[in-house]
């Protein structure tokens, strides 16, 4: 009865505890809803176990795991607000400065009102601290078009929270 | 890119804050991670049908699934219980362990713990149940202790004792439908000779024991004469006790084992250096109480 060491799900088990907390924690502050929450930390471990053996089991990994559960989860919810469209015209843009700070609590609060793939690449560029090209390639677009997508989002933010520092 | 600038939204970053998620939701989740793992090869011996095509592994949820009887020599393990019973055996998990082969339910002998533990003597039972990680959690409510699911060769498992001490194992294995319900009770008491014809659970305290194993796996419990009691609903059967017959009145299983040929067989046990008291004849049918050569206390019946 006795368990043989040095296998992966051994592994993935062992891991377990001390990784959950840390996936969880990650999604809970950027997705900020417990269902939401407990179901991607759900996809995420159960894509590891499941998945191929020779992945670098560590918490750094799951979180990245945890990341792309987080934008599908961002893509299939701008699929349900029937947003896509709208927010993928091709117009050229610009970056624009914006001298401002931040009330943090106020910033965060203004990302989960915007439109999901804005909140997506506002969270890994911003949040996650990602570069442009890491974004990218979570997001599957390219560098241009992820820059576009990160001026929009601004764009939007700053609406949002222009209109709410007003209010 | 105007990654040097100052950026307002710089103030977004957020490191990762640790969260510990609802604790049912953690434990729900380890479970469908374990069972989600990839399957091993599954263990040839323990569901094989090559032997058999009886169902040695229980049928519903709190059957004895498995038996692992612990002694002190295994060699000599296998020269008694195979005069005597007639069992054979294939190699175990390790050189110091070996399969009886087609006992119901299945038997595996076992040499003692590893290096550095104390050893063991006697029977530990393992239990099938529909859904360990529930399990595991009754366990640990009703206040057992246990192991965490993990996966063996054969089947999701978990080791634990009960709240007085008792050693068990749990296997994960889906219920077994169909047909099963007349063999079912046919299995109670054994098939054929060899197999357990009935389990005696030495308890220090019945009403405990009421209450984990009722709790558990749905056992019932019909009290009897002071100090005793019948398990329903569970196969083989099985009594509880506060005062065996045999053996140190510690915790623990005796087993009984169905014979074709009581005295036939009082001859083998005592042939094979073991002792039997005279066979008594009881409401059931034929009994005696044995040793074998190792002062493990076990029963032969005839019915």
């Amino acid at each position: 009865m006795t368990a043989v060491p040095d296998r992966p799900d051994v592994t993935l088990l062992a891991l377990y505890d001390r990784a959950l907390p840390q996936v969880y924690g990650y999604l809970m502050g950027r997705c900020g809803d417990r269902a939401v929450a407990e179901d991607l930390t759900s996809e995420t471990f159960l894509a590891v176990a499941a998945g191929r053996e020779d992945v670098p089991l560590t918490v750094g990994w799951l979180i990245g795991v945890a990341r792309h559960k987080l934008v599908d989860h961002w893509r299939r919810q701008a699929r349900q607000e029937r947003l896509s469209r709208a927010v993928e015209g091709s117009a050229p843009e610009v970056h624009d400065p914006w001298d401002v700070e931040f009330n943090r609590w106020l910033a965060h609060e203004i990302l989960a009102r915007l439109a999901p793939q804005h909140r997506a690449a506002l969270t890994l560029r911003y949040m996650d601290g990602l570069s442009v090209p890491e974004a990218a390639t979570i997001l599957d677009r390219s560098v241009a078009a992820t820059e576009a997508l990160l001026v929009r989002a601004r764009r939007e933010f700053r609406h949002v929270y222009e209109g709410s520092s007003d209010a | 890119m105007p990654e040097s600038r100052a950026d307002p939204f710089d103030a977004l970053r957020a490191p990762i804050t640790p969260l510990a998620p609802d604790p049912a939701f953690a434990a729900a989740l380890r479970g469908r991670i374990v069972r989600a793992l990839p399957a091993l090869t599954p263990k040839e011996s323990f569901m094989s049908t090559e032997m058999t095509t009886r169902q040695r592994n229980g049928f519903r949820h709190g059957d004895v699934s498995y038996i692992t009887l612990e002694l002190p020599d295994l060699a000599r393990g296998r020269a008694f219980y195979g005069a005597v019973l007639g069992w054979r055996f294939s190699p175990g998990s390790s050189e110091h362990g070996a399969q009886v082969d087609d006992t119901v339910p299945m038997i595996g002998l076992s040499e003692g713990r590893a290096a550095g533990e104390a050893s063991a003597h006697g029977a530990v039972l393992g239990f099938r149940v529909d859904d360990i990680s529930v399990a595991v959690a009754a366990v640990r409510a009703h206040g057992g202790t246990i192991s965490d699911p993990h996966r063996e060769e054969y089947a999701l498992a978990a080791e634990g004792h009960d709240d007085q001490g008792i050693p068990f194992f749990l296997h994960e294995m889906p219920p077994v439908r169909s047909e099963s319900a007349s063999a079912d009770r046919e299995f109670h008491n054994g098939e054929i000779q060899g197999d357990v014809s009935y389990l005696t659970m030495v308890v220090a305290d019945l009403a405990a024991a009421n209450e984990f194993y009722g709790g558990v796996f749905s056992w019932t419990f019909n009290i009897g004469r002071a100090g005793g009691a019948q398990v329903t609903g569970v196969a083989p059967q099985i009594g509880m006790t506060t005062r065996p017959e045999a053996g140190p009145a510690t915790p623990g299983v005796i087993l009984c084992y169905r014979v074709d040929d009581i005295a036939a067989a009082v001859q083998r046990v005592q042939d094979a250096g073991g002792h039997a008291r005279d066979v008594a004849q009881r409401p059931y049918g034929l009994e005696s109480l044995c040793t074998d050569d190792q002062e493990t206390p076990f029963y032969l019946h005839q019915f």
